[in-house]
This record gives structure tokens, C-alpha cells and sequence, in this order.
């Protein structure tokens, strides 16, 4: 495809607890494609939304990039100070967060939060101005443009996550991380939510990485699909062949744990055991507890995600050789 | 305006204010008449503290009566001299006036009943200054008549009928009328009160906002800090800042008047001294309340997902702390400061009532209670009951005030 946008290097992520080191996201690569949506996919605490914290160099503290390297439009961000780092944010690399409901000031309007957006990055714009594009920006989501001066308790919960697309989109950010963005949203919301969005990602060609547990809606919207466990990235392909045939066991567990009505009780597998113990995780390969198909290598060395096919990659040593 | 019907549905802004009144007691519930009942309290002893100089019926500093009157009672007044007009009461009067009635050791001490008064601790003093001309009459207490008119008798007259003053609530050992100290005494309670609420909520929000959102070391030490005072009993605290800021507040205000070349009598640093140290004492004890509250409603908000969001999108730490989280805190702080006002009104009390407060003979609630003591057991109670019930009544009222609107104040609730 065309040339990335964002390049991971050998990322790592670590929060010193007290008990120990937790090393949430390990020696990760990715690169995401300009106009290409990138499902990242896991169970909870398998470091995903710390993978997307990260980007941004938002880690709560005491999370701290450990290692490695994060090109953006060929600047590394860790070598940025944190003035440069926060006119990217928001102007070039937006985040969407799951909880709409909380995600908005409640003091300040709808307006506000726009102008605001709008007025931090490019000083020069009026204020009249900023009002405007606000107000259009408002429009184009589907929200009538006189609840602009709206707080945001006056807003439903879709209404509300349409505003922070709207903030992340009101700059044309080049990347844009949305982190969970319907997990609060009822189906019907989430629909409609995802239609906009895929919309507006082919109205502006937009890059986003989509953050989900939700497996149905990385099948909705992503161009490729990577698959994290335990800070690693395990899988990684587009949608359609990840979900055709997944080469890694999780994968597979992963896809087959998802209920479908057409399935009968029988056919729907449920993986056993529980996500590691971060602090203290197993040697060689870290899902090899919960692997069906455990050899004994597995035990013993880490696999490394490799091309094993064309446009296929996977941590496995099934395929090794 | 609309009619006055609560049943109609009809829009809050076209309901008259009475209406709107009562809808808002059926909104909040009781709390609305607490905080209305606190909020008439305060008012009232606000229009009480502007209007001190008319409101008082007397001269807060000056002896006006006879010492221990009771209240609502008074001692009738006679006046004399040695002319021939006849005098209704003090307003015919002109010029100078002079009172004179007998104290404990019989000698003769001036009553004030006008303009001016002239001291004379010598009866014969008196005769000469009212031969001269200098005074226009004499007024001596009725009481005082039967051992006077017959001793001086044939050189004076007594000049039209004997008239009364009346004290609604007394007067105190020095015949100082308690209503008029009260209403003036109300001025510097609230003065110190006020200011002393308004500087610990300038300190304590300002460091409790930077030691919330900076976190870290810094945060550690103001936190250190705070809680080492807010350990300490507060009355003891002020009483001890109190002391050692005195002497200090003294010299401190003497340079400063003598470098701006303002001339002040040693009476006016005085007073001004007794409400700075006060202001700043009281000041002290409570700085922690508002940083303790600040700074955990900053820890909380900052972990909210809407300050992260912001700064997922590039505001500016300025931004997060005056735009995000500064403006949710405030409730709380109005709420704070109410209640503040009230603990500080009984500090200050605490603080003159010990004599470190306000120099004597400003009227001082605290002070006007410590003195009414010492005559309480010999029934004079009138010097401390009421002093007490304004004490009480002040610090209630901001109570009320401060707690109804803290369950007013909830966002959520005034919108909708």
C-alpha cells in the first residue's frame, strides 16, 4: 500500500508496581498505512489501549516507554519535547475514548470544546471563525446545529461520542486512535455510530487505529486486524483472511468464543485459563498455558512474529519451518 | 407577570417571584428553606453592619447611661442651670451642654446628652464654667435630685420637666448602651471574618489547585505542610499566631504608615493592628480546610476522562487547570467558604473574648462577653446574653447558608 503513516519499532511499555515490573506492551512492531483502518484487537489488560496511550505519550504514571522507537510522518515522538508534543496532539494525532458519557467538560458547551480544539492549535483563527467551522464540523455528524451551545448532560450518549469524533476530526488529524469507541453505546447507537465512521473515514481518507474487544466491530470497519496477548503482538493480517483462517490458537479461541445465533451450544468454544500474570509471566510463549495445540518448544523459547505467509504474520511456532 | 397559579404549566421565567419562590422550596426540599432562612440572617446583619451609624441609638464608645441599666429601663435626667428660660428636653439646648451626676466616690462626672460634652470632676469647676458661659446647662440624674437641689439649690434651677433614655438591652459597667455596641460590634466581627475566610480561600485554593495538579514532591510538602496545621487544635492555633503576630503586626504597620506618610493616631494602628492579627491568625487555622478539599477534588477530576481527553486533544496544563478543573471545584468552594466565615466568627470571638482581639474600646461581641462576665454573678446578664445570641445568630445564619447551598449546588440539578 501507499507509505505509512505511523511506525512502531520495538516498543515497550512498563509499570513498575510494587510487587514487581509489568511489562504491558513488549517489544511491539507496527506500521499503519495513511487511509487504512487497523483494528487492534485483545482481552482486557492485554496492553492494547496502553499500546494507544503510548502513541499519544499519554501514560498514566508510573507507565513509561521503556524502549524502542515511534515514527510519525518521520519524526521519532520520544525525541520530542513535550511543548511539540503537545501540538501534535489533537493537530495531527486525535484520540476517540470509550466513555462518552465522561469524556466532555461538563461546564463547558459543546461550542467550547470545539472552539477550544480549533483556537489551540491554529492561534490565529478568530474566534467568530472557529464558531463557524465548529458549527459546520457539528453539522456534518448529524447533530442540529443549534445544540451547539448545548452542555453536555443535555446530549445522548451517541450525540456525545459524535461530538469526539467531531473534536478528533475538527484539525484533520493524519491519525486518529479511537479507543473503545462504542463499548458504552447501545447496538443500535453503535450502528449507527459505525456507518458515520466509516463514512467519514472514506469521505477524508482517514487513518484510524481502531482499539476494541469487540470483534464484531473490527469485521465491521478494519482493513487489517493485529491481535495482541499479554503485551505482544501475536497476529497480524487483513480482515478477511485473519478471519477465514486464523493462524495463531488465540486467534482461532479468540473468533470461536464470539456467540453466533447460527451456531448450536456445542460449537461455541470457550478458552480456558485467564490472561498471565503480567508480573510473573510463563516462559517461551505466553499463551502456551491456554494453548490447545502446545508443543514443547513453546515452553521453553518465545516465538517472534514472522511473515509466515504472504501478508500474513504470526507468533507461532506451528509455523516455524 | 403570569398569574400566580403553581398548577398551570407555564415556563419558570414567566411565574412571578413568589411562585418561583415556593417552586423552588417544592424543588430542593427543606434545604431551600435553610438556605433562604440562612441567606435572610445574613442579609439583614449585612443592612445591620452598613447602616451602623443609623441604626444605633447611641454612641457605641461612649458612656451614655448609668452603669448596669437593665434592659429596657433607664434613669430620668434633670436638667439645671442658672437661667430663666424654660428647656423642654437636650434639643432645645444650643451649643454646649454639660451632664453631671455623681458616681461611687461623689464626684461629679459628665453625661452626655448632645453635641459636646465637657468633663468636670469638680462641682464648683462647673458653676464657673456655667457662669462663664462655656456650658449651657447642667444635667444631673433624677436620682441624684433630693441630695443636689438642696445643696445647690439656690444658685440653680431646675428647667423644664425631668426627662428620660431608655436602653432596650441595657447598658454595661460603663454605661456604654449594649444595642449600639452590638450593632457596631457587628462591623468587626464581620470585617475579620470576612477577610480572614477570603485569605486562607486565596491561599488554601491556590496551593491546594498547584499541589493536585502538579503531584509529586511539591505536593508532598505543601501536603507535609497543611496537615501539620490542621492538626493542631484550631483556637489554640489562632490563640498562639494570635500572640507572636501581634508585637510583629504592630512594628510592621508603623513602618508601613510612616513610608506612605499616612499620619495615624496610636489608637487608629491599634485598632488596625488587633484586625490584621486577628484576620491573619484566623486565617492560618483554616487554610487547610480549603486545600484539603481542593486538592482531593483535583486529584478526583484529574483522573476524570474529560481532562484526559482535553489533553489527548493538546490543551496546555493552563488550560486543564483553569478551564477543566478550576471551574468544577468552585461549588465546593463557595460552600467552604460559608461555612469558614461561621467557625472564623467564632474564633475571632474566642480570640477577643481571651483579650486578643480588637483593642478595648472598639465594640467586640468577644470582648463585650469576657467583660459582662465578671458582673454575671451579680445578676447583670444582660452584658453577655446578648453579645452571645448575635454570636449565635451570625454563625448560624452562615451555617445554614453554607449547607443548604452545598446541596443546592449540584450542577445537574440547576440546569434541566
Amino acid at each position: 500500500m501507499s507509505e505509512p503513516v505511523l511506525q512502531i519499532h520495538n516498543l515497550s511499555v512498563d509499570y513498575p508496581t510494587r510487587v514487581g515490573v509489568v511489562r504491558a506492551v513488549d517489544d511491539v512492531d507496527l506500521a499503519v498505512e495513511r487511509g487504512e483502518v487497523l483494528g487492534l484487537v485483545g482481552e482486557s489488560g492485554c496492553g492494547k489501549s496502553t499500546l494507544g496511550m503510548a502513541i499519544l505519550r499519554l501514560l498514566r504514571p508510573p507507565g513509561k516507554i521503556v524502549g524502542g522507537e515511534i515514527i510519525f510522518n518521520e519524526h521519532n515522538l520520544l525525541d520530542l519535547g513535550e511543548a511539540e508534543m503537545r501540538q501534535l496532539r489533537g493537530s495531527r494525532i486525535s484520540m476517540v475514548f470509550q466513555d462518552p458519557m465522561t469524556c466532555l467538560n461538563p461546564l463547558q458547551r459543546v461550542s467550547d470544546h470545539v472552539v477550544e480544539t480549533i483556537r489551540t492549535h491554529q492561534g490565529d483563527v478568530s474566534e467568530q471563525e472557529a464558531r463557524r467551522q465548529a458549527t459546520a464540523l457539528i453539522d456534518r455528524l448529524g447533530i442540529r446545529s443549534e445544540r451547539i451551545d448545548d452542555y453536555p448532560h443535555q446530549l445522548s450518549g451517541g450525540m456525545r461520542q459524535r461530538v469526539m469524533i467531531g473534536l478528533a476530526l475538527a484539525l484533520n488529524a493524519d491519525l486518529i486512535i479511537a479507543d473503545e469507541p462504542t463499548t458504552s453505546l447501545d447496538v443500535i447507537v453503535e450502528a449507527q455510530f459505525l456507518d458515520l465512521l466509516r463514512d467519514l473515514q472514506r469521505q477524508f481518507n482517514l487513518t484510524i487505529i481502531l482499539i476494541t474487544h469487540n470483534i464484531g466491530v473490527v469485521a465491521e470497519l478494519a482493513d487489517r486486524v493485529a491481535v495482541m496477548y499479554a503485551g505482544k503482538l501475536i497476529e497480524l493480517a487483513d480482515v478477511f483472511p485473519l478471519f477465514d483462517d486464523p493462524l495463531h490458537p488465540y486467534t482461532r479461541g479468540l473468533l470461536n468464543s464470539v456467540p453466533n445465533i447460527s451456531l448450536t451450544e456445542d460449537h461455541l468454544q470457550i478458552m480456558s485459563g485467564s490472561p498471565p500474570d503480567l508480573i510473573d509471566p510463563p516462559a517461551g510463549c505466553k499463551f502456551h498455558p491456554r494453548c490447545p495445540r502446545v508443543m514443547d518448544r513453546c515452553r521453553v523459547d518465545e516465538p517472534a512474529l514472522r511473515e509466515v505467509r504472504p501478508g500474513r504474520w504470526a507468533a507461532c511456532w506451528l509455523y516455524e519451518g | 407577570m403570569a398569574s400566580q397559579s403553581v398548577e398551570s404549566h407555564v415556563m419558570l421565567e414567566d411565574v412571578g417571584l413568589l411562585a418561583r419562590f415556593f417552586r423552588g422550596a417544592k424543588w430542593y426540599g427543606a434545604e431551600w428553606y435553610i438556605t433562604v432562612f440562612g441567606g435572610v440572617i445574613l442579609v439583614l446583619i449585612l443592612l445591620m453592619t452598613i447602616l451602623a451609624p443609623h441604626l444605633a441609638p447611641y454612641d457605641p464608645v461612649k458612656s451614655v447611661g448609668s452603669p448596669f441599666t437593665a434592659p429596657g429601663e433607664g434613669r430620668q435626667v434633670l436638667i439645671v442651670r442658672t437661667g430663666e428660660e424654660s428647656i423642654q428636653g437636650p434639643g432645645d439646648l444650643d451649643g454646649v451642654l454639660v451632664g453631671v451626676r455623681a458616681n461611687s466616690t461623689g464626684q461629679f462626672r459628665a453625661l452626655e446628652l448632645g453635641a459636646e460634652v465637657k468633663k468636670f470632676y469638680d462641682i464648683e469647676e462647673c458653676f464657673q464654667a456655667l457662669a462663664e458661659g462655656q456650658v449651657g446647662a447642667i444635667v444631673v440624674e433624677e436620682a441624684l435630685g433630693p441630695q443636689f437641689m438642696p445643696a445647690y439649690g439656690d444658685r440653680l434651677k431646675q428647667v423644664g420637666e425631668p426627662f428620660g433614655r431608655t436602653f432596650a438591652l441595657g447598658t454595661d459597667n460603663l454605661g456604654r448602651d449594649i444595642l449600639s455596641r452590638i450593632i457596631f460590634g457587628a462591623r468587626a466581627v464581620l470585617l475579620v471574618a470576612v477577610m480572614s475566610a477570603s485569605f486562607s480561600a486565596l491561599v488554601g485554593v491556590t496551593v491546594g489547585l498547584l499541589s493536585g495538579f502538579v503531584g509529586g514532591t511539591l505536593d508532598r510538602v505543601f501536603s507535609l505542610i497543611m496537615d501539620s496545621i490542621y492538626s493542631f487544635p484550631g483556637l489554640i492555633l489562632a490563640i498562639a499566631m494570635a500572640a507572636v503576630l501581634q508585637l510583629q503586626m504592630q512594628r510592621v504597620l508603623r513602618n508601613v504608615t510612616a513610608a506612605i506618610g499616612a499620619s495615624l493616631s496610636g489608637d487608629q494602628i491599634a485598632v488596625m493592628t488587633g484586625t490584621m492579627t486577628t484576620t491573619v491568625a484566623i486565617a492560618v487555622v483554616y487554610m487547610p480546610t480549603f486545600f484539603r478539599m481542593v486538592r482531593g477534588q483535583v486529584l478526583a477530576i484529574k483522573q476524570q476522562l474529560y481532562v484526559e481527553a482535553a489533553r489527548s486533544l493538546g490543551a496546555r496544563p493552563s488550560t486543564l487547570l483553569f478551564r477543566y478543573v478550576f471551574p468544577n471545584v468552585i461549588a465546593s468552594i463557595v460552600v467552604i467558604f460559608s461555612v469558614n466565615i461561621a467557625d472564623a466568627i467564632l474564633t475571632e470571638a474566642g480570640l477577643s473574648f481571651i483579650g486578643l482581639g480588637l483593642p478595648p474600646p472598639t465594640p467586640d461581641w468577644g470582648y463585650d462577653i469576657s467583660k459582662g462576665r465578671q458582673f454575671l454573678a451579680a445578676g447583670q446578664w444582660w452584658m453577655v446574653t446578648f453579645p452571645g445570641l448575635m454570636i449565635v445568630l451570625v454563625a448560624m445564619g452562615f451555617s445554614m447558608f453554607g449547607e443548604g447551598l452545598s446541596e443546592i449546588l449540584n450542577p445537574r440539578l440547576t440546569e434541566a
